[in-house]
């Protein structure tokens, strides 16, 4: 470990008043009495100085206010108290609430949402689809294959939160959503069935390497940074909507039922358990994040909202082309 | 999951919404997204009222519903279904409970090791 460095407390309380007994200076505190002396400081200046360690005065006036006291004495002095345990810095830290802030960071995601991932191709064709043919099946049928493979591969990315220590009522909610959003691909995995893909032929199936790659970036996040992490979870889940865009594109294209009706049953379940809510639901259960940690999770935001743009351009660009349907590891 | 989340103590619409008070609907817009919602004639004034302090801001949800008594037992699921469509923000920054540093913390920690080791720390060797 390299050179550790001390810093003073900036509002420096005792830990209990001083007390005189004729020339000594005492301190009532951490389990016993101790005496305070000082080399290079008179008693009375001493004295003067451990009475304005009162937690309220910033301690570059203590020291402003006493010409004679050296800096290095000084840091000396709080040093030594410190190590006996008589003394608390009651500097304040400054912080927001969770809840404002993920408000925040929710508009932040949504303007950047605006000018990418509701621009792309991929979401261009859905909300544009009017009538049979604007949306093609095979787009449609890739659209829940990669679905799927996000969700079979959820664990890798809740499963390191759902021991989420820091916060008891946060780790709560994740692992009822966890409960709740369980399974979910074999829902997903009904709408294939209609395409004629089963167990097999998905288990056989390589993912877009977008896909993969939204996968290993959330679980990279999960395990890392879980702050961050929560934070996708509105987005992923459908924040702020009461319907899903790509089922209501299915529907206006006239897309089968059985390819259909599936999506529809999953995209209930989210809504009906309010899974869009869970970013905000999370971060109203954290009463404080420091100015730091506020500045590190909208750096992420813009990254993720980019590798979820690549995720539906991932899917646009591989299913509109004639490449197969499925990629094999099989066909290897 | 609970459906309702809890809303801004003094709920603001964001900077980007719009509202327009017809004389028995109002239409909130934000970028592409709008919705609406219906009311008898004679709440037009207080509907126009709610949504000059909601664009304002610095009002509970109390405050809200006492400065349009009109529409008061509306105002509150009016204002879940607004924040749910992502319309609010809080207008200013609420104080959070006191915040220890990381170094205060071990301070804490340290005293309280001290302690126990007094307590339990018998052994003679």
């Amino acid at each position: 470990m390299g050179r550790t460095h001390y810093t003073v407390p900036r509002y420096p309380h005792l830990v209990s008043g001083i007390s005189r007994d004729g020339q000594r200076l005492l301190i009532n505190g951490n389990g016993a009495e101790h005496e305070i002396s000082a080399t290079n400081i008179s008693p009375a200046v001493l004295a003067r100085i451990l009475r304005r360690f009162d937690g309220e005065t910033g301690v570059d006036e203590i020291i402003r206010d006493e010409p004679g006291l050296a800096l290095a004495d000084a840091a000396g002095l709080l040093q030594s108290l410190d190590v006996a345990g008589l003394i608390n810095d009651d500097a304040p830290v400054a912080s927001r609430s969770g809840a404002e802030v993920m408000m925040e960071i929710e508009e932040l995601i949504e303007d950047y949402c605006a000018t990418t991932i509701f621009r792309n191709d991929f979401w261009r064709t859905c909300l544009s689809a009017q009538r049979p043919g604007d949306l093609p099946e095979k787009l449609a049928i890739g659209m829940v294959i990669e679905n799927w493979h996000f969700l079979f591969r959820e664990s890798y990315f809740d499963a390191p939160v759902l021991s989420y220590v820091p916060n008891t009522a946060v780790r709560l909610l994740l692992n009822q959503f966890f409960s709740e959003e369980y399974g979910h691909d074999e829902i997903l995995l009904q709408s294939l069935n209609f395409a004629g893909l089963d167990r097999d032929d998905m288990n056989d199936a390589i993912p877009l390497p977008e896909t993969m790659g939204l996968c290993n970036a959330l679980a990279y996040w999960a395990h890392n940074d879980p702050l961050f992490f929560f934070t996708t979870l509105g987005l992923l889940e459908g924040q702020g909507t009461e319907h899903d865009s790509f089922i209501q594109a299915c529907e206006r294209a006239r897309l089968p039922d059985p390819l259909v009706e599936p999506l529809r049953k999953h995209a209930n379940i989210n809504i009906g358990a309010a899974h869009g809510n869970l970013s905000r639901a999370i971060f109203q259960q954290i009463p404080a994040l420091d100015n730091t940690t506020v500045i590190r999770l909208k750096r992420q935001a813009r990254l993720f909202v980019e590798l979820y743009d690549s995720f539906y351009t991932g899917i646009w660009r591989y299913y509109m082309s004639d490449g197969p349907l499925l990629r094999r590891v099989s066909d290897l | 999951m609970d459906k309702v989340l809890a809303i801004p103590h003094k709920p603001r619409f964001r900077d980007a919404v719009s509202a327009v008070v017809g004389d028995t609907a109002a239409q909130i817009s934000r970028g592409d997204r709008h919705c609406s919602f219906e009311f008898a004639r004679f709440q037009r004034s207080a509907v126009s009222r709610l949504i000059g302090h909601l664009e304002a801001g610095g009002l509970t949800t109390a405050d809200l519903a006492a400065r349009s008594p009109e529409i008061a037992e509306e105002i509150p699921m009016l204002l879940v279904d607004f924040d749910r469509l992502r319309l609010l923000v809080e207008s200013e920054a609420r104080q959070t409970d006191p915040v220890l540093s990381g170094a205060q913390l071990y301070r804490e920690v340290r005293r309280l090791g001290d302690r126990v080791l007094a307590r339990v720390a018998k052994s003679a060797f």
